[in-house]
């Protein structure tokens, strides 16, 4: 449920896009699910001072279900519009969750940040090289090995990192 | 009773190693405790992995090559705001980050280790405007324009050098009509190259024969990795970027009176009263990260400089005299963050190239300053981060319910998603993004204060709470229109606004006030022998410019007060 939760989220917000494959070359097709920033979510959240990802998941879930979204089926199965409609209605309820908040429930003030942070960590994690960390993408960050550059790298046309640019232009303006 | 040192530093990061090098090269001996790692130190080889050594005091244990060991260039890495190298946790990154309550739509910014939130800032060093300073402050601008000075000259701050992006930005600027600003002391609205502490441009990236990959040599290499953390240069004190930890540290250790600590968090400030001084700070309580040690030091004089969150809540957790100020005032100049989108023939007729190369050159290199409504600044960045800043964060939801009706100066306003965010995405390269820093105002209803509750093993966590007012807003907006019409008169194809929230906290500032918190020397009114060296004692938001080069003035001429009051 966790893993299928967060699968269908980061689809939604970083689809796979058949039609700038077209235009644009193959590369382009390729979408969250495709670099599991699925994973890369749930390792984050659960890396909080309390794991955070299954209440997350779950409190995601129950509030989509509650609210008329189909059941078990929220954020899946949905056409590319309706799931930025399905996000933008969460987006639109985060403010009555925060509000809902209880500061003295100890396992759930959490919540709100990491509800509010999710897109972000979802297009930091998509675009960042944590996909090319491959075989050692699981392992703490420390024992990490980046393997290949990602394919969101050549999407966006960043060539990775670099020691230097002949970039100079001017120093007088 | 035995003093360990003369005076505990609480924080390396902005303003504290400020503080300890003008104390150390007064003779007078430091120990400059810091919550996070060392990177960059032969005595810290593997400084999220072993706990290394309690403590350095010699400039000889600098390492350049332990520092390009663990500074990778890669932003997950680096800046993952959860596990990350510079991110607001201990140096074990097995271990979770420390805890704040947000009551809010948000995120903090920051970073523990020796150069703290300076391992990853832009460097952008402006002064104050001065009619935020002048019959404002409880000191004057002038007093402030030698210490300005001699801080600008020991980092050392140039005028930042020119690259597409920034080019672009003057060319707009310019054809709307602004004028370029020739003055550190900003007295008008118009455009410059930011004021960076940055080495200038090595002389050698244009000679074709010049290897970039052994290249030790000084100067910026434009390579694009400011916060992504700079490794550029000969030896740490070399290093391009004057991070604290490449000028002030280096600095502090070559004067043989200052003692470093990391992995050691300050959890209690300790305060004795007698008849002949009152109250008075006595020492710090600490506890090693590594190990959780616990252990009390002593000395004359106390510098608080953890930052704008952690100082105010080390004086609440340390059970020091109420004020109504203390953890109050918290000003963030309500950050905005928007884009233009370039086509290539219009990048051709305004530079001569088809791209912007957001990834090229310091990260943030021109600004245009307004005194009265605030600041508006470029910036380009790895495509992790920047995708997260422009696309991700939004007090507006996604733009699709932000439709524009032909009044708005921009496209699109609020958060994208799907095709057309990976559509935007491929535009990267030719993309030109800004900031706005608006000229917030202080209001005590703002600010740090204690969680009743929840607690680390730091002590009771700081609840974070920011509310703009209608003023900032309108200040806001303004800025948001003058930087569309740059971005038009630019060429841009699109111009999107991302309307963030105000409780993005990277500029933290105000919440221990000069004048309400401390004196004009900045020691606390309650407490004698404590002072504060951090963004948290500034009067107010200085009318929008980053903050850190007025804490570092004002660090630099705090150390001068207890020299004197103290030392002398
Ligand atoms: C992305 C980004 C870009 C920025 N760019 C700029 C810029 O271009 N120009 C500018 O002026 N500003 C910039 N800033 C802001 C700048 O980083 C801060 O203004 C500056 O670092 C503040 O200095 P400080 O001393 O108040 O706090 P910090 O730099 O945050 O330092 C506080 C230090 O104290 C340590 N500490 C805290 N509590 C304790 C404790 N109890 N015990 C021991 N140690 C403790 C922390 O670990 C940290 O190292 C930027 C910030 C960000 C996030």
């Amino acid at each position: 449920m966790i893993e299928n939760f967060f699968y269908f989220f980061v689809n939604a917000l970083i689809p796979r896009t058949p039609k700038l494959a077209e235009k644009y070359g193959a590369v382009q097709y390729y979408g969250a699910v495709d670099q599991y920033t699925d994973q890369f979510l749930v390792m984050l959240l659960n890396h909080y001072y309390i794991p955070m990802a299954e209440m997350t998941a779950r409190v995601m879930q129950r509030y989509g279900n509650a609210t008329g979204n189909r059941n078990d089926h929220f954020l899946s199965d949905l056409s590319e519009g309706e799931l930025i409609d399905a996000l933008q209605y969460l987006e639109r309820n985060m403010d009555e969750l925060v509000q809902a908040k209880t500061p003295f429930q100890n396992d759930r003030w959490l919540i709100p940040e990491i509800l509010y942070n999710l897109n972000r960590y979802t297009m930091f994690g998509y675009y960042s090289e944590w996909f090319g960390y491959g075989t050692t993408r699981a392992e703490p960050p420390g024992r990490r090995i980046l393997e290949f550059y990602p394919l969101s790298w050549e999407q966006t046309g960043y060539p990775g990192p670099s020691l230097g640019y002949r970039a100079l232009r001017a120093y007088e303006i | 009773m035995d003093q360990d040192v003369d005076v505990i530093v609480i924080g390396a990061g902005g303003g504290g190693p400020v503080a300890a090098r003008e104390l150390g090269e007064k003779g007078i001996k430091v120990l400059l405790l810091e919550a996070g790692p060392w990177y960059g130190n032969k005595k810290w080889p593997k400084p999220n992995e072993v706990q290394g050594e309690i403590s350095s005091a010699a400039y000889e244990d600098l390492s350049i090559e332990v520092l390009k060991e663990n500074f990778t260039d890669l932003e997950d890495d680096m800046n993952n705001p959860v596990t990350g190298k510079f991110r607001w946790g201990p140096a074990d990154r097995n271990l979770p980050p420390w805890p704040r309550d947000l009551a809010q739509k948000g995120y903090t910014w920051q970073s523990a280790g020796v150069g703290g939130t300076t391992l990853l800032y832009f460097t952008n060093s402006p002064r104050a405007f001065p009619a935020a300073v002048n019959g404002i402050w409880p000191i004057s601008y002038e007093e402030l324009i030698p210490y300005y000075e001699k801080v600008e000259s020991t980092l050392p701050v140039s005028p930042a050098p020119t690259t597409a992006k920034e080019e672009l930005f003057y060319y707009g600027a310019k054809k709307a009509g602004w004028k370029l600003l020739d003055s550190p002391n900003v007295t008008e609205p118009g455009y410059r190259p930011q004021p960076n502490a940055i080495y200038p441009v090595n002389p050698l990236l244009s000679n074709p024969d010049f290897d970039i990959r052994t290249n030790r040599s000084a100067g910026c290499t434009l390579r694009g990795h400011c916060v992504n953390g700079c490794h550029i240069g000969p030896n740490i004190e070399g290093v391009a970027k004057r991070s604290t930890f490449a000028s002030y540290v280096p600095g502090a250790l070559r004067s043989g009176n200052v003692t470093v600590m990391p992995n050691t968090f300050a959890i209690k400030i300790l305060a004795e009263k007698d008849s002949a001084e009152g109250l008075h700070a006595v020492g710090v309580r600490i506890r090693n990260t590594w190990t959780g040690k616990i252990e009390e030091l002593r000395a004359k004089t106390v510098v608080m400089a953890g930052g704008s969150v952690e100082t105010p809540r080390l004086w609440l957790n340390s059970g020091l005299p109420h004020n109504g100020w203390v953890g109050r005032g918290l000003v963030n100049h309500w950050f905005d963050c928007m884009a233009g989108v370039f086509e290539e023939k219009d990048l051709m007729n305004a530079l001569g190239v088809t791209e912007v190369m957001p990834f090229v050159g310091q990260n943030a290199a021109a600004r245009f300053d307004y005194p009265g409504l605030g600041v508006i600044e470029t910036y380009g960045l790895t495509p992790g981060i920047f995708a997260s800043m422009l696309y991700a964060t939004s007090n507006r939801g996604f733009h699709t319910t932000n439709r524009a009706d032909g009044q708005e100066p921009w496209d699109m306003e609020g958060m994208v998603a799907g095709e057309l965010l990976k559509s935007l995405m491929r535009d990267y390269r030719r993309t030109l993004c800004i900031l706005i820093f608006t000229d917030d105002q202080v209001n005590q209803r703002n600010g740090i204060s204690l969680s009743p509750v929840l607690k680390d093993e730091n002590g009771y966590i700081p609840v974070i709470n920011y509310q703009s007012s209608g003023e900032d807003a309108g200040k806001r907006d303004q800025l948001a229109v003058i930087a569309a019409d740059i971005f038009r008169k630019a060429g841009a194809r699109t111009v999107i606004r991302a309307n963030w929230p105000p409780g993005i906290f990277i500029h933290i500032q105000c919440t221990m006030r000069m004048g309400y918190v401390t004196d004009n020397n900045c020691e606390a009114l309650q407490v004698k022998r404590l002072y504060i060296a951090d963004n948290s004692v500034q009067f107010n938001g200085l009318g929008g410019p980053n903050p850190t080069l007025t804490t570092q003035a004002l660090a630099a001429r705090t150390a001068e007060k207890i020299a004197n009051t103290y030392f002398a």
